[in-house]
């Protein structure tokens, strides 16, 4: 609990590293908690796969987790680049044996929670989505806005591109995805219930994420508690 | 060796990322960066939202405002092809002798995941429509797909596809001719061949009559 208020200052890695090495399960909580989504948005990139994803997700961590309490890590300053790389690694692995699936466990380290806040988009339904993105093109003020917005994310076409095509300043071509972007996460503020004013996605996704952490913790914790008393 | 903090080259290194057009090195600096950058994640997954929908959107307009279909539409409808192809493995169906130069509707099937049976209505013109039925698929599905559509009070089998994949955004996409049902209530089954995890859709087709 004390580790947990202090992340909340910011605790660096080295202190989280260090706690783990002492055996706190708090600060091993915290480092799941910081770049669990984070290695699982980057996986799914690579695989299209989400349930692969979380098991190398899971794997990945496993193993950190137990080169952190028997201090293996040298680096505790880059520990976000060790975890993509130990994850990149074990999707390659992975990748050269298909046939091999997860065997990696260990019965002394805790099975974090799958932390699916990135994945949390995947359930916005076609439905509703073509519904708000409609809403979105229809207050695009002229037909060239509605083209930079399709060729920048249905065709690919840079920013420096686009500009040059529609002779439009990269202040307007901001402007422009600005606006979409405000406008899509308003309305799944909206459908999500969070209060207009905190329409930050991420701040949406981080409350449903909290959510979810804490009802696996407040399992954990509740049982630990009732032994105790 | 990239000044990532520097939100032009952020915005550029994270759209060319979502279009996998990162060289090796771009790739692992940008990736490092964004373990240590949760609310750059927030905006990619932004992006891909939008450009989903306006995928979507596209979908369902393209025959009327004339924009240029997007690969991913591309690889769509081929995708929707050969699983509208593949309806007419079985002998029983009615031949098709249109060409595929476009799609009528799409109808959105997004409770697939559901355990229990939802019901969906469909509403048959008098015409013939190329219909395209989106299904979304739960996370844990990795698919392929069995997918069968049969009368529902006498089981007759009006269409099936083997092997159905999911698209990035994992939704299944059919291709049916709307020739193949008339009025009356058909079950869709889809069968994860991974999980063997069956879900059944009640699927009401009615027609202009009905509906009023």
């Amino acid at each position: 609990m004390q580790m947990a208020r202090s992340n909340e200052q910011g605790v660096s890695n080295v202190e989280l590293l260090h706690a783990i090495a002492l055996g706190s399960k708090d600060a091993e909580r915290l480092l799941v908690e910081k770049y669990y989504k984070n290695l699982f948005f980057i996986l799914r990139s690579q695989t299209q796969d989400n349930s692969l994803s979380e098991d190398i997700c899971q794997e990945t961590f496993l193993k950190v987790i137990e080169k952190a309490r028997s201090k293996e890590i040298r680096n505790p300053e880059a520990i976000g680049a060790f975890i993509r790389q130990t994850g990149i690694n074990i999707l390659i692995e992975h990748k050269r044996s298909i046939a091999r699936r997860k065997t990696y466990s260990s019965d002394t380290i805790d099975q974090h929670e799958h932390l699916k806040q990135s994945s949390t988009l995947h359930h916005i339904h076609s439905a509703k989505l073509v519904e708000i993105t409609q809403q979105i093109i229809r207050e695009l003020p002229t037909e060239r806005d509605r083209t930079i917005l399709h060729d920048f994310f249905l065709q690919g076409i840079e920013k420096k591109v686009i500009c040059q095509q529609q002779g439009v300043s990269a202040a307007h071509f901001d402007r422009v995805l600005f606006r979409a972007r405000q406008r899509l996460k308003q309305a799944l503020a909206i459908k999500l219930n969070v209060p207009p004013g905190e329409c930050n996605l991420y701040h949406i996704l981080s409350t449903l994420l909290t959510y979810v952490c804490l009802s696996q913790w407040m399992k954990i914790y509740g049982s630990y508690s009732e032994r105790l008393f | 060796m990239y000044d990532l903090d520097d939100p032009e080259v952020q915005q550029n290194f994270a759209h060319r990322y979502i279009h996998n057009l990162l060289e090796a090195d771009e790739q692992v600096a940008f990736e490092e960066y964004l373990m240590e950058h949760p609310k750059l994640i927030d905006a990619i997954e932004t992006d891909k939202l939008l450009a989903r929908g306006l995928s979507l959107v596209e979908t369902t307009t393209s025959k009327q405002t004339g924009i240029q279909r997007s690969s991913w539409l591309g690889w769509l409808l081929a995708g929707a092809s050969v699983a509208y192809l593949s309806m007419f493995a079985i002998g029983s169906l009615p031949l098709q002798t249109k060409q595929l130069d476009g799609i009528d509707r799409v109808v959105y099937i997004d409770d697939i995941r559901s355990a229990d049976p939802v019901q969906k209505r469909i509403l048959l013109s008098s015409r013939s429509e190329k219909m395209v039925l989106m299904l979304s698929t739960d996370l844990g599905q990795a698919g392929p797909f069995n997918i069968k559509i049969s009368q529902l009070d006498s089981g007759d089998l009006v269409a099936e596809t083997k092997n159905a994949k999911q698209t990035e955004t994992n939704d299944i996409v059919i291709l049916l001719n709307t020739e193949l049902f008339s009025p009356g209530k058909y079950q869709l089954t889809t069968k994860d061949s991974s999980s063997q995890v069956q879900t059944t859709t009640i699927i009401e087709f009615v027609d202009e009559k009905g509906e009023q």
